[in-house]
């Protein structure tokens, strides 16, 4: 009697390790860890390894464009376009790919760890990579950490100019990244099981303007000057183009910050 | 090292303690596989720059009276291609203690362990395909009572070389009526209940959604037997469990149910099982995708085909919906009968059908729901569906004939994640000859021919298949393969691809339980299996070596 006692009190213990939420609890009241902005605000980059013949990919685009809308103006998002899933073929005649994105691919291992995922940050090398169901936890997790590193970019057309300075001391070798991003693209996509062909591609990666790894820079506590020339390619559309730039830590991957503008007209 | 210091620690006082003055025994095993890749634009084949990669492990027991303890070593440098680079590396992920007094079983460290058929929990390795879902903490089994064994553990389970972050708590019963109750002792009806629980705990930092920390799941089992009739079955149901993320998320339970009614007398064997499953993709980290993290495991409800053109296109369970049938009968023509001949002759026959739920798997959101039909097949999407038939026969004394005949229809969208937009429906034609030449020396030929329909309706993805494999034995210590399969080129995609050769030619020997095979060749990019779960595997053209010893 008191084993059955007991089983039944072990069963009943554990029944109570679950947790059912209630159709109108699933969503929180909302906070969207607004700081204080008198401040420079630490950026955070979301690289989403993607491809327009991956069914699943839209979940992550989306999720990445919800997270934009959360943490409004914190968020820097590019679309990585690469892989098998990215490969022309059929009626999927655009290639998004880029070098730069190969090389990244390749280095991070993301379409061998299966799409859609992509990195916060780079947080966590070399195991970096995140799914997408996990990036607003991670950047909840640093959104309201102090920046480091200030970034401002301006263009004039032709040349991208980026300023950059230290906020604190920095330990280890730091690269500057500047690349061209475009948004509004339409093109087909695969959404589950059907071909889409008038999908919005947004954050999707065009080039980088200094190499996959960027450049070697050395910051101060006062404003450095970066200078990059480019030049856009004809079938991208100007005024749905950002110039991107981030800094990151050589030693461990991570981004310090990230900038966005919009090109110029 | 530290690994070693641990269980060195552990082991002793048991050692001490034990009164049994033996030594005790150690086992142990060894397998090591290693392939070179090399450049092969014919077949898109890519070199690897570490010109070679290998996986190699070593499991070494040590077993005194009730005590075991044991280790894996683990290597991958680096991890094959098809493997989760992830796995590169080498280290010891495997170690525990377990010792056994009056009755109950004490585990330390990892272990394998299987609730039921596995509907909510199952943590396995297989290591073909790269998984290894081994639990790490602690598990005990108890017998409180003649007939009911409990099982209950705390543990986090292995992701590469690392732990996901759940926490997976544990608790199974099962019990025996016929040893529980004295008065059903000699019944001819056999019975076992059976009772499962399992929660996994991950904290919650989404910033937008509430997401249950604590998920569970439940399962009841049954299986009776009477005589030549058995009957088993399985109902699991899960607690909402949202994948995380901030654009949206599906509260919806999930269930489970599986049944199978076998009939079995000398010579004849029937077999009808149905399953139907809705969002239970359970894993001990929420939103893990792949094979990563895998609490739970659907058995597969068609054929697993061994034959490498029959298992071509095999069928993985889709664990998030689906439904599926499958009746087998295997009947054994009795000896000097007509058409049992002068040996006999077996076949088997097999259907499986498996179909998606009505409006795919139950959705839950804020705003809004779908709960499928529990039954419903017409017109719903079609995963997988296989008619086969296998014949064995004994020609005479040195000849043994083995035919298959498969006809398959497969739903690559769903399977492998591309978008061809319709279905492959392939035939496949299988006789394997093994022909003793004298004794020690054997002869197995096999021919199997895939083809695909070339109706407008079905994809025909890299039409059709021609292979033929003649194999060599001298035992018990040498065989000699050669293997070619062929493609007679095909146009995808705008992109034509030109006819080519898979040729493979291998040599094993074998001394005691000492086993080395070499062997060169191309290997074609596909889908390998094992019971319903499935890895890609990339062409590649180089040699292979594999070496696996036990003592």
């Amino acid at each position: 009697m008191k084993t059955k006692l007991s089983f039944i009190l072990i069963v009943l213990a554990f029944l109570s390790a679950c947790d059912t939420i209630e159709q109108d609890d699933f969503l929180q009241g909302g906070t969207n860890g607004s700081g204080d902005t008198t401040t420079v605000i630490k950026k955070i980059l979301i690289e989403d390894f993607t491809g327009f013949r991956c069914k699943n990919c839209p979940d992550a685009a989306n999720e990445l464009q919800a997270i934009e809308n959360l943490y409004e103006g914190k968020i820097v998002g590019i679309g990585v376009h690469v892989g098998y899933f990215a490969t022309p073929g059929g009626d999927f005649t655009t290639d998004f790919r880029t070098d730069a994105g190969e090389d990244l691919d390749a280095f991070f291992s993301a379409s061998l760890s299966g799409l859609p995922i992509g990195l916060v940050n780079r947080i966590g090398y070399p195991n970096a990579l995140s799914q997408h169901t996990d990036w607003a936890s991670t950047v909840s997790d640093i959104i309201n950490q102090e920046a480091t590193v200030a970034i401002t970019i301006s263009d004039n057309g032709n040349q991208i100019s980026v300023q950059a300075k230290e906020l604190s001391t920095i330990s280890g070798n730091l690269k500057l990244v500047v690349c061209i991003t475009e948004d509004d693209i339409i093109d087909k996509q695969i959404v589950d099981n059907s071909v889409v062909n008038d999908y919005e591609h947004n954050h999707v990666l065009r080039t980088h303007l200094n190499g996959t790894w960027g450049t070697d820079v050395s910051l101060t506590n006062e404003y450095t000057s970066f200078d990059f020339s480019y030049t856009l390619d004809g079938s991208w559309q100007r005024s749905n183009c950002h110039a991107i730039a981030y800094i990151y830590n050589d030693s461990n991957k991570e981004v310090l910050q990230v900038e966005k503008i919009h090109l110029t007209n | 090292m530290k690994t070693f210091l641990l269980l060195a620690t552990l082991c002793c006082p048991f050692l001490v303690l034990a009164q049994d003055n033996s030594p005790g025994t150690i086992q142990g095993d060894f397998s090591f596989n290693a392939q070179t890749y090399y450049e092969d634009s014919a077949i898109n084949a890519s070199k690897v720059d570490e010109f070679m990669l290998m996986n190699g492990y070593a499991n070494i027991l040590y077993n005194k009276g009730n005590f075991t303890a044991g280790v894996r070593y683990e290597s991958y440098m680096n991890a094959l291609q098809g493997f989760d680079t992830d796995y590169n590396g080498h280290g010891i992920p495997y170690r525990f203690a377990q010792y056994t007094i009056h009755g109950l079983d004490i585990t330390i460290g990892n272990f394998y362990e299987q609730f039921g058929n596995g509907l909510i929990f199952r943590s396995y390795e297989e290591k073909n395909l790269g998984i290894d879902n081994v639990m790490d903490g602690f598990r005990l089994k108890y017998s409180p009572l003649k007939g009911l064994m409990l099982k209950g553990f705390i543990a986090k389970q292995r992701l590469f070389w690392e732990h996901g972050p759940g926490i997976i708590r544990g608790i199974d019963g099962e019990l025996n009526l016929n040893q529980a109750l004295s008065s059903l002792e000699n019944s001819k009806t056999m019975a076992i209940l059976g009772g499962s629980f399992v929660s996994r705990f991950q904290e919650d930092n989404n910033p937008v959604y509430n997401l249950p920390q604590n998920v569970a799941a439940y399962a009841f089992r049954t299986s009776i037997n009477r005589g030549k009739v058995s009957f088993n079955s399985e109902y699991a149901y899960k607690f909402n469990d949202p994948k995380g993320g901030i654009a949206s998320n599906n509260y919806a339970p999930g269930m489970a149910l599986t049944s199978n009614l076998s009939y079995s007398q000398r010579g004849l064997g029937i077999l009808l099982e149905a399953h139907r499953v809705d969002n239970m993709d359970y894993r001990s980290k929420r939103g893990a995708s792949l094979n990563d993290l895998t609490l739970n495991y659907i058995p597969a409800i068609s054929k697993q085909h061994a034959y490498t053109l029959a298992a071509f296109y095999p069928f993985a369970t889709q664990p998030m919906g689906e439904l599926g049938f499958q009746g087998q009968v295997n009947y054994t023509f009795k000896k000097k009968s007509k058409i049992g001949g002068k040996y006999g002759t077996q076949v088997a026959l097999n259907y499986s059908r498996i179909n998606g739920l009505n409006g795919g798997h139950s959705v839950l959101t804020e705003s809004g729901s779908h709960t499928p039909m529990f039954f419903s097949i017409q017109n719903e999407e079609l995963f997988f569906r296989d008619f086969n038939i296998n014949l064995k026969k004994k020609l005479s004394k040195k000849v043994k004939l083995v035919a298959n005949y498969v006809d398959l229809i497969y739903n690559k969208d769903v399977i492998e994640g591309k978008n061809n937009g319709k279905n492959i429906h392939a035939r496949i034609g299988i006789v394997e000859l093994n022909y003793k030449l004298k004794p020690k020396h054997t002869i197995i030929s096999e021919v199997q021919y895939l083809s695909v329909d070339k109706d407008d309706t079905y994809y025909q993805d890299q039409g059709d298949w021609i292979m033929g494999l003649v194999e060599y034995t001298i035992s018990p210590h040498w065989f000699f393969a050669i293997m070619d399969q062929y493609n007679g080129g095909y146009t995808s995609e705008g992109k034509t691809y030109d006819a080519v050769h898979y040729l493979n030619i291998s040599c094993g020997y074998s001394k005691g339980t000492n086993r080395f095979e070499l062997g060169y060749g191309k290997k074609r990019e596909g889908i390998f299996c094992v019971g319903g779960v499935c890895r890609e595997v990339p062409s590649s053209n180089g040699f292979t070596l594999s070496i696996t010893s036990s003592f």
